[in-house]
């Protein structure tokens, strides 16, 4: 019998919070927010910007007898030219220094010497086309939430080379995955 | 056959019965059989009773992994488990969340049995259409 396992969104908190449910949508933006408008903008000479990290992991809503592991992430199809999305993990204790976006944003800053979009910068891994795992931890789904896994910060990287222009940017999926045995 | 579900005979294996079950929304069920023909299915015959995982499974005792299917149209898949081997069974589920639209697509489930000794493994994908890849990468998919 299968765990029910919804994919979360964390933030908009100085201390960690509850998760929301991020299969509504999830925006990379430039705030705490889980959908805001407010948008990363394009640089119109060398440089990269950053959306604030977007806090994600898989939680159990309906329990089970079994067990998660091998947590995974790609896109569903590649990124356009002067784009990319970076991730890293940290552990729940840790929010308030990795993850807590209240007063500022805790993903890479922006930066002018070069168009670096599709290169995770320190501490990050791309996210690309091919599945990578980003969190092994065993996970009993005989209770809800997301046990003591680690948190996924994803950023969205843009330079100047981004040829989409201002607007929503067009971009795959986000796939989570899992193993459930 | 069919007996209040899908009753399927595989030529030289044991038969497998497959209820109708609230609880269970895979295309397979799994089932464990052990070295004196005693069968372990996922989905007990009272679907009202505790559902088994993978921890449930008795390793010293297992010979074969065996997928029935849930769902019509769908081939039985059995995995044989070499002595000595360490058996592979889970689900390998994926979530889509989209940007453009909001929402999500899934979860999108692909089966796997197999085994694994001294550094080898065997890994055979099944996925929902019916298809199947046997691979000795555990993260072909």
């Amino acid at each position: 019998m299968p765990a029910t396992v919804q994919a979360q969104w964390f933030g908009n908190s100085a201390t960690l919070p509850a998760g929301l449910n991020a299969e509504t949508g999830v925006t990379w933006n430039r705030d705490d927010t889980q959908t805001g408008s407010t948008p990363v903008p394009i640089p119109t000479a060398t440089g990269t910007n950053y959306s604030y990290l977007k806090v994600l992991q898989l939680a159990v809503t309906g329990t089970s007898t079994t067990t998660i592991t091998n947590r995974t992430v790609r896109i569903s199809s590649a990124f356009a030219a002067g784009l990319g999305m970076h991730w890293k993990t940290d552990t729940q204790a840790n929010w308030a220094t990795s993850y807590n976006q209240q007063a500022a944003s805790k993903a890479t800053a922006d930066q002018t010497a070069s168009n670096s979009g599709a290169t995770a910068p320190t501490g990050y891994t791309a996210i690309t086309t091919s599945a990578v795992q980003y969190d092994n931890t065993s996970q009993a789904t005989s209770a809800t939430g997301i046990g003591t896994t680690l948190l996924m910060g994803v950023e969205l990287a843009v330079d100047s080379t981004y040829a989409g222009g201002p607007g929503s940017a067009s971009l795959g999926n986000v796939v989570l995955g899992y193993d459930e045995a | 056959m069919t007996t209040n579900g899908i009753m399927l005979a595989e030529p030289t294996g044991p038969v497998i019965e497959v209820r109708d079950c609230k609880h269970c929304f895979d295309n397979w069920m799994w089932v464990a059989v052990y070295d004196n023909d005693e069968l372990l299915p996922e989905c007990p015959a009272d679907s009202h009773g505790r559902h088994m995982a993978f921890a449930d499974i008795d390793r010293s005792r297992l010979v074969s992994l065996l997928l029935a299917p849930r769902v019509e149209g769908l081939p039985q898949i059995a995995v044989q488990v070499p002595p000595g081997a360490e058996p592979v069974l889970f689900r390998r589920r994926y979530v889509e969340l989209q940007f453009s639209a909001g929402g999500a697509v899934g979860p999108n489930t692909i089966h796997c049995l197999g085994w694994e000794k001294n550094g080898v493994g065997a890994y055979t994908f099944a996925f929902e259409d019916g298809s199947i890849l046997t691979t000795s990468d555990r993260n072909a998919v």
